[in-house]
């Protein structure tokens, strides 16, 4: 029997979690005598959800009940603070030494251990199934090659140039493929955008290293990578996700700087103009994501919009009363606020509930 | 992922790798291919590091420079925050715009990399020296003795850099013409910055300071190296004579190395 077995490892545990979702319901379905299935049929999903479970097992890293998945969070937390440390612990170790070899043994040692690290993800990511230590060797393997690059700029008194963070965000996004590590996906747009900050900081006539100044560098960057986000990757599901949050993030977290500090603006303009038209952008921009969320169904976005929603909210409100009003009554005041957004909400959960029910009766009506 | 498509990016990532290396070799090759400048400096102006990391067994020397302040009453200080010659002017002319320049734009600083001629042992070392003696004058004409400045007059003829900033220009070639004859000066990338200059506390206009060199400090190489983890700090009334001198070269991009390193 063919099981159709799924390439990538999200859609065999999206498959695991729909037979258990399955299982509960029919057994719920039973015992409230809504349909009674022949031993015959039964016998035949569960034989057919047995076998296919057990092929799924033997070729994935599967949760297949909830202490697993458990298991699974605490192998996850533990390869992220193994592939820290070790990083960590690496840079450590070259500080260590390198006074004491020639420049040609340290720009030797510089290049190999990359190359090393590299070669030892790759026979991690053929030999472990679960990933965990290909994750860290790509991890270790990317924080060599940070240090490549920055030492031999320190040993030859290289001038710094912005174009060390693209050659980081193409080798973190390589390995972040090759591993299908979400953590190396995350300093590959960080580096990218670094990257195209400081380009666009020196298109402006400034320094590249002081592109943090003008957080208007960030935009062109943001839209890019929000753009990666619109494209579901086969394989790579989770990826476009981290796309889309790391783009709005990087367009609305300027935004939000801009919105109170008009000094970081290149336009020259009044100050309150400035500051005036990012407050009305952060807002609009970020209810603009919501919706933009929930006609595409993407969580990740409505989620993030709407936390940057919030924080545009709240420091417009510490803005006009902080100073205006004693403390207890400002608090007070946030609290209110919350009850009353409260409020809105379950009033459009339950005019949304009311709408489901109605395209129910319909159709069963029909 | 398909094993052959694993295949091909892990040959990207190899070639990533080496390419980048090479790269970076084959530039430091070719600036080392053409000495553009040679200097000898001394403790004075390489100075080593405040401390010695136990955890860092490289040696680094910093490049210390000054520059003759705006203000006569400032001229003993490292003149970071009042260079004498970074006027609007000057500014306007490497490339700062009106609006970085404006006064009421008092909130935001603008840096833009350019060339700066430094000077060793020069007019402006001199001219220190002359301000700091005009101004003990000036205070014993009054009858009155001031410590701290006869240790800055001192301090500035024994052990302070004698190497100063007296210029900066965004084109390398005019800057190095203007300078052709005088074998004391040679150019170094560096970052310049805006500054509001306070009257009355408020900003009346904007000028610059030279924020940093591109290279602040000279990596030493093993086995030059090995004597400065064992110089240890000098105090600050130690009045002695620079205990090292190294010989640096720039090169094609103006990217320096050590070329030798003697100790008195």
């Amino acid at each position: 029997m063919d099981h159709n077995i799924p390439a990538s490892k999200l859609n065999p545990q999206q498959r695991v979690n729909q037979i258990q979702t399955f299982r509960a319901e029919l057994q719920l379905l039973q015992k409230e005598q809504v349909v009674e299935l022949s031993q015959e049929q039964a016998l035949a999903i569960e034989d057919h959800h047995e076998k296919l479970l057990m092929g799924l097992n033997e070729g994935f890293d599967i949760d297949l009940d909830p202490s697993d998945k458990q298991l699974s969070i605490g192998l996850k937390m533990a390869s992220l603070f193994g592939a820290l440390g070790l990083a960590t612990g690496l840079f450590f170790l070259f500080y260590q030494y390198w006074g004491g070899f020639t420049p040609l043994v340290q720009s030797s040692i510089l290049l190999l251990s990359p190359l090393l690290m590299l070669a030892i993800c790759w026979v991690c990511v053929q030999r472990d199934s679960s990933g965990y230590y290909a994750k860290i060797a790509g991890f270790l393997s990317l924080t060599c090659f940070v240090l490549n690059v920055s030492m031999l700029g320190q040993i030859y008194n290289i001038t710094p140039s912005p174009n060390a963070f693209l050659i980081w965000s193409l080798m973190a996004l390589g390995l972040a493929y090759l591993t299908k590590s979400r953590l190396l996906l995350v300093f590959a747009i960080l580096m990218f955008s670094g990257f195209l900050s400081a380009r666009m900081g020196t298109w402006f006539g400034i320094y590249w290293l002081s592109f943090g100044e003008h957080p208007e560098n960030f935009f062109v960057p943001a839209l890019l990578i929000f753009a990666c986000g619109q494209v579901t990757q086969k394989h790579y599901e989770s990826f476009a996700a981290i796309f889309r949050i790391f783009g709005i993030l990087l367009l609305l977290l300027p935004v939000l700087v801009l919105s109170h500090w008009a000094g970081g603006s290149y336009l020259n303009w009044s100050k309150e103009l400035i500051e005036g038209m990012y407050q009305a952008m952060g807002f609009m921009t970020s209810a603009g994501f919501i919706a933009w969320g929930i006609k595409r169904g993407w969580n990740d976005v409505i989620n993030t919009g709407a936390v940057m929603f919030t924080l545009f909210f709240y420091t417009k409100v510490f803005d006009w009363f902080w100073d205006l009003i004693p403390k207890y009554l400002f608090f007070t005041l946030i609290g209110l606020i919350s009850l009353l957004i409260l409020v809105v909400f379950k009033r459009l959960r339950k005019e949304h509930k009311v709408r489901v029910k109605t395209v129910v009766k319909e159709k069963q009506d029909a | 992922m398909h094993k052959g498509l694993q295949k091909k990016l892990l040959i990207a990532l190899v070639l990533l790798i080496v390419i980048s290396n090479l790269w970076v070799l084959i530039s430091v090759m070719l600036n080392r291919s053409q000495v553009s400048g040679s200097v000898v400096l001394s403790e004075r102006e390489l100075a080593p590091p405040w401390y010695q990391d136990e955890e860092n067994n490289g040696v680094s020397l910093r490049l210390e420079y000054r520059v003759l302040a705006a203000d006569a009453a400032e001229y003993y200080g490292y003149g970071h925050q009042a260079s004498g010659w970074l006027t609007t002017e000057k500014m306007r002319s490497l490339g700062f715009s009106d609006n970085q320049l404006d006064a009421q734009n008092s909130s935001s600083s603008a840096s833009r990399e350019v060339f700066i001629a430094l000077e060793l042992n020069g007019a402006a070392y001199q001219q220190s020296i002359a301000n700091l003696k005009q101004e003990l004058a000036e205070e014993a004409d009054k009858e009155m003795h001031d410590e701290y400045l006869e240790k800055q007059l001192q301090r500035n003829i024994h052990v302070e850099t004698r190497l100063f900033a007296i210029d900066a220009d965004t084109d390398l070639r005019n800057l190095q013409k203007r300078y052709a004859s005088q074998d004391n000066v040679f150019v170094v990338p560096g970052i310049i910055t805006t500054i509001g200059w306070y009257i009355d506390k408020e900003v009346k206009y904007k000028r610059g300071y030279i924020d940093s060199l591109s290279v602040p400090d000279l990596h030493v190489p093993y086995p030059l190296n090995g004597q400065f983890r064992e110089l240890g700090h000098r105090d600050y009334d130690d009045l002695q004579p620079p205990r090292y001198e190294v010989e640096v070269n720039y090169g094609k991009y103006l990217q320096p190395w050590i070329a030798d390193v003697r100790f008195n």
